[in-house]
């Protein structure tokens, strides 16, 4: 579904992904993770078509991506609803009633987005990304602004989608507490690829002191 | 008030007024919530010399005018995509160029012989059925704009990267919003003057984005106060002796300061 080969990413001087390389099947849960500034929302940008790598390849089985980005572009001072940016993206209201369900968010549906909350924002947002209906849904840092309660109910969310809808996830964190489920797969990168493998593989990795600062 | 409104002159400016109002007010939250309001006033500098130089050649400036504002815009929008300047870099270069040489030709040229303030001020009660005609154009050609491009507008406006992600032809689009302005700029100049015709490109938004709550509200909004802001400032332009653009201007100015005692729905102080 996913196949990356020697992706090569330089800013000026500055060598910033080395020979990133990893494939992925399809209904696969991908977590990247790394210290700050290894790379990672690079990595993103360029599988998204943000960016493009000095070098390298990306195969995507599939044009129908979903992306959650990490900081929102998104200008305060644009008066908008939840409506409009939802219709922006599709017609179909019982997919966009349907998705604000699932994100507890149904009573906002014509709400401004001026007075939510940051993770209010951020569920708004998931919602435009699977109103796609993607089949590869990738995520930069999604629960960095959520509260406790649905960041859990979050990546248990993003599990479900993963078995119920055989999404592709490439899941982005810096958080190694998001990488809690074993049936997924692991990227740690720094630059170039430190990890890459199952999550029962990344425990022992990890244990041996090959983690983040 | 009701003896002078059957004159075919104020008539004739007040529907001129309102047309470019709307005009205006249709592109303004595609700039000004983008943070691109100061093209229009680049390009209402860059006007000046495109007249200057349409009336040195041409018994019909506009022919001169329009094409040289036109090419600046996409020579601002060049330099901002390609040579990667900033917006304000970019704007501030292209402009300050064209009006030097607006200076320049008018300093240096025998037979230039219109008056430097009919230019910046302009003087909507004396243009002709002609500038009815061209300015109905514009704001026919930007409502087909607004409604083919609408929601790609709007995305692009409030999440520009998203708008990329999405395989939005961003670039072609802010070519077009560049050349629609300046279509708008150089036909709105000899109405509004060089020197106020940015304001009703940033008023409108400006005001009505504080009051709404809703992208749509705040186009439709700023419809309504472009169109009273127009109709009033010409209606009290003409018994004061005052020019008819800066009357608008303090129309706008009323209700940009009206619009700070007006909370936005819901929100609580």
């Amino acid at each position: 579904m996913v196949h990356v080969k020697d992706i090569n990413m330089f800013f000026g001087q500055y060598h910033a992904l080395k020979n990133i390389t990893f494939n992925l099947n399809k209904g696969d849960f991908l977590h990247i993770v790394g210290p700050n500034g290894s790379g990672k929302s690079t990595l993103i940008k360029i599988l998204v078509g943000l960016l493009q790598p000095q070098s390298g390849e990306i195969a995507l089985n599939t044009s129908i991506l979903g992306y959650l980005p990490q900081t929102f572009n998104v200008s305060d001072h644009v008066p908008m609803s939840v409506y409009e940016v939802l219709k922006n993206i599709t017609k179909n209201e019982t997919d966009i009633d349907g998705w604000l369900h699932m994100m507890e968010m149904t009573d906002y549906k014509y709400e401004a987005m001026q007075h939510l909350s940051g993770g209010q924002k951020q569920r708004i947002f998931l919602v435009r990304a699977l109103l796609q209906n993607p089949e590869i849904l990738i995520l930069d840092e999604p629960t960095s602004a959520l509260d406790p309660h649905f960041r859990e109910t979050f990546l248990h969310l993003l599990h479900h989608l993963q078995r119920t809808h055989k999404m592709t996830i490439i899941h982005v964190t810096h958080d190694l507490t998001d990488v809690v489920k074993s049936n997924c797969k692991v990227l740690y990168i720094d630059q170039d690829i430190r990890f890459f493998g199952d999550y029962k593989d990344f425990q022992n990795f990890s244990h041996e002191g090959h983690h983040h600062g | 008030m009701g003896d002078f409104l059957q004159f075919a002159f104020l008539q004739q400016a007040l529907l001129i007024g309102v047309i470019l109002s709307i005009s205006a007010a249709l592109l303004s939250p595609f700039l000004v919530l983008n943070q691109q309001g100061m093209i229009a006033h680049g390009l209402s500098h860059v006007s000046f010399t495109g007249f200057v130089l349409g009336l040195l050649f041409l018994d019909q400036p506009l022919w001169i005018a329009v094409p040289f504002v036109v090419s600046s815009s996409i020579l601002i929008q060049y330099l901002t995509t390609k040579v990667k300047l900033q917006g304000d870099v970019s704007i501030g270069i292209v402009t300050s160029i064209a009006f030097a040489i607006g200076l320049i030709l008018i300093k240096t040229s025998s037979s230039f012989n219109v008056s430097v303030e009919s230019l910046l001020v302009g003087n909507i009660f004396t243009l002709r059925a002609g500038d009815l005609f061209l300015s109905s154009v514009i704001l026919l050609s930007v409502i087909i704009f607004i409604w083919r491009y609408y929601q790609k507008l709007f995305l692009m406006t409030y999440d520009q990267n998203y708008a990329v992600f999405l395989k939005v032809n961003v670039t072609f689009i802010r070519y077009l919003l560049a050349i629609f302005t300046s279509l708008f700029i150089v036909i709105g100049v000899r109405s509004i003057g060089v020197l106020l015709i940015t304001s009703l490109i940033i008023f409108p938004a400006a005001i009505a984005s504080k009051i709404s709550t809703t992208f749509k509200h705040t186009f439709l909004l700023g419809i309504m106060i472009a169109v009273i802001s127009s109709l009033f400032g010409i209606l009290f332009a003409h018994p004061l002796d005052i020019p008819a653009s800066a009357s608008i201007v303090m129309m706008y100015t009323l209700l940009f300061i009206i619009s700070f005692f007006i909370k936005k729905g819901g929100q609580t102080s």
